[in-house]
């Protein structure tokens, strides 16, 4: 049997469990919206790539046009729904002001694809930003990921305690 | 590029990135208030249930406009780094609207972000 004292321990422990498990699930849900994101930049700079070759004319038109029915815009398109999708399940269980600014690391892995596949300069300056950004986002990654409990059907949101990982 | 045309862009890329982020809350206060959950059968199920989630999704079509405009007045070097200023107004809105706790640790960590974005867009001739 539990005495009062080793039932409350195990309700901490409970809790501390969820929380952990919680924030696993934050991570998988950040890590596929970055490389979504990302997906969804790099074949739509190809879409556009394919378009611009298509148009007879190059007016802008035309490019929009032949961008528009390239299959890999398409595929741009269908994962910006999976996005929404995966965003909105980040959304339930982590801060606004915690998922967002994390998605952040995308200009890197923007910055890193453009320079791969396409060729584009990575020059220092550019390469201190990255770190700048990676820092950012480490610094946010440090906090706790929800600090007011979701409320399904109140009207009022009340703060969570204070963790300890929250300075 | 006029100054004058200089500032309206900027001002432009202002607006986009408040209508932005008032869209990214509009997601959030669903997400929070959602009595469905948010997996996807749910959402397509309950989704129109939901006036804000609407709010959110005419925030960005609005934004997509306003931003066009802006990009036809600014080169992008300039655009994409002012544009960083949207993680400054998520997480003003957060902690004024959704009452989030945004501590110092978060405020340094965008404020990172924002010199880095500003140095990875920028160019330097």
């Amino acid at each position: 049997m539990l005495t009062e004292l080793d039932q409350s321990m195990t309700a901490h422990d409970h809790d501390e469990l969820l929380h952990r498990r919680q924030r696993r699930r934050v991570w998988a849900g950040l890590a596929t919206a970055i490389v979504l994101g990302t997906a969804s930049q790099i074949l739509w700079k190809y879409a556009a790539q394919n378009g611009a070759k298509a148009a007879p004319s190059g007016s802008a038109l035309q490019v929009m046009a032949q961008t528009m029915i390239q299959p890999l815009f398409l595929v741009a398109i269908g994962l910006y729904v999976l996005q929404f999708f995966n965003w909105m399940s980040v959304l339930k269980h982590a801060d606004l002001s915690y998922a967002q600014p994390i998605t952040a690391a995308s200009y890197v892995t923007v910055g890193l694809m453009a320079w791969w596949q396409f060729g584009e300069s990575l020059p220092p300056h550019r390469l201190i930003g990255i770190g700048l950004i990676l820092l950012g986002v480490y610094f946010i990654s440090r906090t706790s990921h929800r600090s007011v409990k979701p409320q399904p059907r109140g009207f009022t949101v009340e703060p969570v305690a204070q963790r300890e990982d929250d300075r | 590029m006029s100054p004058h045309q200089q500032t309206i862009g900027l001002g432009l890329v202002g607006v986009a990135m408040a209508l932005e982020a008032l869209g990214q809350l509009c997601f959030k206060h669903t997400a929070n208030r959602s009595i469905h959950g948010v997996d996807p059968l749910a959402l397509m199920r309950h989704g129109w249930k939901h006036h804000w989630l609407y709010v959110g999704i005419a925030c960005f079509i609005v934004e997509a406009f306003v931003w066009t405009l802006a990009l036809s007045k600014l080169p992008i070097s300039m655009a994409y780094p002012a544009g960083s200023i949207c993680f400054v107004f998520v997480a003003l809105f957060s902690r004024l609207i959704l009452k989030e706790q945004v501590g110092r640790i978060r405020w340094y960590g965008v404020g990172l972000i924002l010199a880095g974005v500003a140095l990875v867009m920028i160019q330097i001739p």
